[in-house]
């Protein structure tokens, strides 16, 4: 599992309601709203879903854009992460 | 007692607070490694500051720097870096092919590769002479190697021949800013990003290939409802999703728009005349001319005759100009869409007209600021001159004063590097298939993936002997190397990265190289001495060295380094140049009085063009003129290709890291629904593009980001190599290929 710190940049006075909705996610602690109706999150999440997860924040309404700041990969093995799917791509 | 994942966490969500300026959980990150080491992301121009967390000599984490422009933040692509160094395909021993191409690489010492390798450049240089030799390099390699290569070269060899893939990226802003102003490099900074209240985007799709900026300019819009953003660009890519006018102009026609833009600002008295009676000449040509002469010419460019070139509505085209001149403050961005053309060139002068007419530079948020695409394209090979006709710090290779500076700098005798221009990257392989250039030196680079016109460009791969320091088995090039270096990768080694705004950073090293990999600054001593360069010409232990003898290059000239010293960037978080003392804090605004150090404090002027020898930069008279391919009967739609946000260059880096690989798996043609209706297509089908040059399935992407008549695809992948596809017509001045115009055939594929 890779722990991943990012900011949700909210807008549309959504800040509340999207920061509902990532509390709901059961990958996601929620540290508060900050200035400019930014979310501080992290994530706990197999860093092969990492981007599905992203995917899944920004369709939020609300959610303007996410902005990564932190990620420790630290108990992944990230060579076994590498499937024989991306070297022998067709 | 917390748990060390609870600890892992808790610095996470510190790190995420102290970038929005929370103070939390004590000192950010100190629990997830046992040291932070400073660096810059391996991608793209923008620069982003890194942190690499290192625990037991392994790089376990990353996080933004907080105190780089970047305020902490990274895009997916940095923020997965680290599993990239542990790649299961990085080369990590030396290779050779021992009895020619058709021969399998097999790996052997490094003495025995070095061997091999500087045997065949000593018989090339012995028998065909230095301009059968090349080095073909990168705007990704560290500053140093670039540096160094070119020293080896054109000082050490005596050969010119000393390109790489910023005359691919690059070359045609440097053209722009070199005509316009007298010196290559942006103006302004990203701080202009901050302060600019009109953005206008042109050619860029800031989003996924500058995904950080991008983000800072998202901000600055939703700070002021007075913040307007113009993006101008035949798809309507994720960029467009902040814009307040999208201008989808038909491919091409951008000198015309950019002409017809001029037109309304000076026809509607919208020009700043004070600015540009002051500080511009007009010209076209080598000719002079009056601004009445420019009036006459921007006739040919009324909102009406530009509407009908470009296919956008007279209104908008007026709208837009208005716009960009009433601002109080124009920041205009803009990247290959204008850089790769048979007239970059051009356009990138057009551009500076509109911010010269309108006096939209010199202020806070006024300024034309190119984007680079690839991190170390300025400071790695367009300050240091590793360009065919370039020499470090602005000199020229026609130019004499210029060569005998070096000379002496180098310490060499004057005469010592040829008169003669090199050979810009198309001639050097196609003087490589013609058997004229016999060995060739490529470093931190992929040609036969990247190259246009693939199947022409990849014979001189095939016909010349061919030495490559890579860091990934997958890179394609390595199918034709005869000599396979393994390099030190990213914080495996240290070195100085240089991005768009003129911002020197450094990368320690943070860990060991993986396996044998070394330093490339190692390899190209080792190979440069064995080949008799003396040890005196390139006295260097190691990258630091090189950095203090390139630094003090320029002591007192306008590319000024002198104050970035390697203590300093051990300390600070990049400085942007000029910076000609150790106590000089970096330049924001260049050529502006008390904010360039170059400009004299006691100067009568507020503004000093100070790169041209009147000291006026010029408005340039330059007609539309049509991309070099356009849709005709025959191949009746138009082809671009571009970046991904979630896949870098060709992949041989974003193509490890199974997440960035699952978002984009393999190349797709974007068609408009309009066409993939005429033509029977749905998403998801395999569509056959044809060019002239080579024809290629793709899967379909039925979408509305292509306007109808344009297919875009992304070029990521080896397996579908579209540069195939491409013609390699270049700008005239600046050698650039074209690669965002060619025309094609699109069909359902069976
Ligand atoms: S925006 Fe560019 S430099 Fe910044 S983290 Fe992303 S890829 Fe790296």
């Amino acid at each position: 599992m890779a722990v991943v710190g990012f900011l949700v940049h909210t807008g549309g006075g959504r800040a509340q309601s999207a920061l509902a909705a990532l509390d709901a996610m059961p990958e996601l602690t929620t540290y508060g709203i900050h200035k400019d109706n930014v979310i501080v999150a992290v994530a706990e999440v197999a860093s092969v879903k990492l981007d599905a997860l992203l995917s899944v924040i920004k369709k939020i309404e609300g959610v303007i854009d996410v902005s990564l700041t932190s990620m420790n990969v630290e108990d992944e093995d990230p060579g076994a992460a590498l499937s024989s799917e991306i070297l022998d791509r067709p | 007692m917390a748990t060390r994942r609870e600890f892992i966490k808790g610095s996470a969500a510190a790190v995420a607070l102290s970038v929005m300026g929370v103070p939390a959980f004590g000192a950010q990150g100190d629990t997830q490694a046992d040291t932070w080491v400073k660096g810059v992301c391996r991608y793209c121009g923008t620069g982003c500051g890194v942190l690499i967390g290192v625990r037991d000599g392994r790089a376990v984490a990353i996080k933004g720097d907080p105190n780089n422009h970047n305020q902490g933040v990274l895009c997916q692509k940095g923020m997965l870096l680290v599993p990239v160094i542990y790649a299961k395909d990085r080369l990590v021993r030396p290779h050779i092919r021992k009895n020619g191409k058709s021969s399998p690489l097999e790996p052997v010492s490094w003495e025995e590769a070095m061997k091999f390798a500087t045997d065949k450049f000593a018989q090339v240089l012995k028998e065909d002479g230095p301009n059968a030799v090349a080095y073909y390099g990168s705007g990704q390699a560290l500053t140093e190697e670039s540096y160094l290569a070119n020293k080896i070269w054109k000082g050490g060899f005596k050969s010119n021949n000393v390109d790489g893939n910023p005359r691919l990226c690059m070359a045609s802003a440097v053209g722009g800013y070199m005509s316009t102003f007298g010196k290559d490099e942006p103006m302004g900074t990203y701080d202009d990003l901050d302060n600019a209240t009109c953005f206008f985007i042109i050619g860029s799709n800031t989003s996924e290939a500058h995904p950080v900026l991008f983000q800072r300019i998202a901000k600055r819009k939703q700070s002021s409802s007075e913040v307007r953003v113009i993006v101008a660009d035949p798809r309507r890519t994720n960029t467009s999703r902040i814009a307040d006018m999208h201008l989808s102009f038909k491919p091409g026609t951008d000198l015309a728009l950019l002409n017809g833009m001029a037109h309304v600002i000076v026809r509607d008295e919208m020009d700043n005349y004070r600015f540009h009676g002051k500080y511009c000449t007009f010209q076209k040509g080598d000719d002079a001319v009056t601004f009445d002469d420019y009036k006459a010419f921007l006739q040919d460019y009324t909102p009406e005759k530009v509407a009908e070139i470009t296919g956008l509505a007279a209104d908008d085209i007026v709208k837009v100009a208005h716009t960009f001149a009433q601002s109080s403050a124009t920041t205009s961005l803009w990247c290959m869409g204008i850089n790769q053309r048979t007239r970059g060139v051009w356009a990138n002068n057009l551009i500076h007209n509109l911010h010269l007419l309108t006096g939209h530079i010199g202020r806070p948020g006024a300024t034309p600021l190119s984007l680079t695409g690839q991190p170390n394209a300025c400071g790695g090979v367009r300050d240091v001159g590793a360009l065919a006709h370039l020499l470090p710090a602005g000199r020229v290779i026609g130019n004499q004063q210029h060569r005998n500076e070096v000379e002496d700098y180098w310490g060499i005798p004057r005469g010592s590097i040829p008169d003669k221009m090199g050979l810009h990257t198309i001639a050097l392989f196609e003087a490589m298939a013609e058997g004229k250039v016999k060995a060739v030196f490529i470093h931190c680079t992929n040609p036969a993936h990247t190259l246009p016109h693939l199947n022409k460009h990849t014979k001189g791969l095939q016909t010349a002997f061919v030495v490559q320091t890579e860091a990934f088995m997958s890179a394609e090039t390595l199918k034709y190397a005869d000599v396979a270096f393994p390099a030190a990768f990213w914080c495996e080694t240290d070195g100085v990265y240089g991005c768009t705004e003129r911002r020197y950073a450094l990368t320690e090293q943070a860990i060991k190289p993986q396996g044998e990999a070394r330093p490339c600054v190692n390899i190209l001593m080792d190979f440069a001495k064995r080949l008799g360069i003396d040890e005196k010409f390139i006295p260097y232990k190691n990258a630091e060295d090189i950095w203090e003898e390139w630094r003090k290059f320029n002591e007192k000239g306008p590319y000024n380094f002198f104050g970035i010293t390697r203590a300093r960037l051990r300390k600070e978080s990049g400085i942007k140049w000029p910076c000609p003392s150790e106590t000089h804090p970096g330049t924001n605004l260049r050529y502006v009085r008390g904010k360039d150090p170059l400009v004299p404090a006691n100067h009568p002027d507020p503004i000093f063009f100070y790169g041209k020898p009147n000291a006026k930069a010029t408005v340039f008279l330059r007609p539309y003129a049509p991309p070099f391919e356009t849709a005709d009967a025959e191949y009746p739609f138009v082809l671009t290709t571009g970046r991904v946000i979630d896949q870098w260059h060709s992949a041989t880096m974003t193509g490890t890291v199974p997440e960035l690989q699952r978002a984009y798996p393999t190349n797709f043609v974007e068609i408009n629904p309009e066409d993939a209706k005429k033509l029977g297509i749905r998403n998801g089908d395999k569509v056959e593009l044809e060019t002239r040059r080579d024809k290629m399935v793709l899967p379909a992407v039925v979408t509305d980001v292509c306007m109808p008549g344009l297919v875009f695809t992304p070029f990521f992948d080896k397996n579908l190599l579209v540069n195939k596809l491409l013609h390699d017509a270049v700008d005239a001045v600046s050698k650039e290929p074209e690669y965002k115009i060619c025309a094609t055939r699109v069909r359902k594929a069976s």
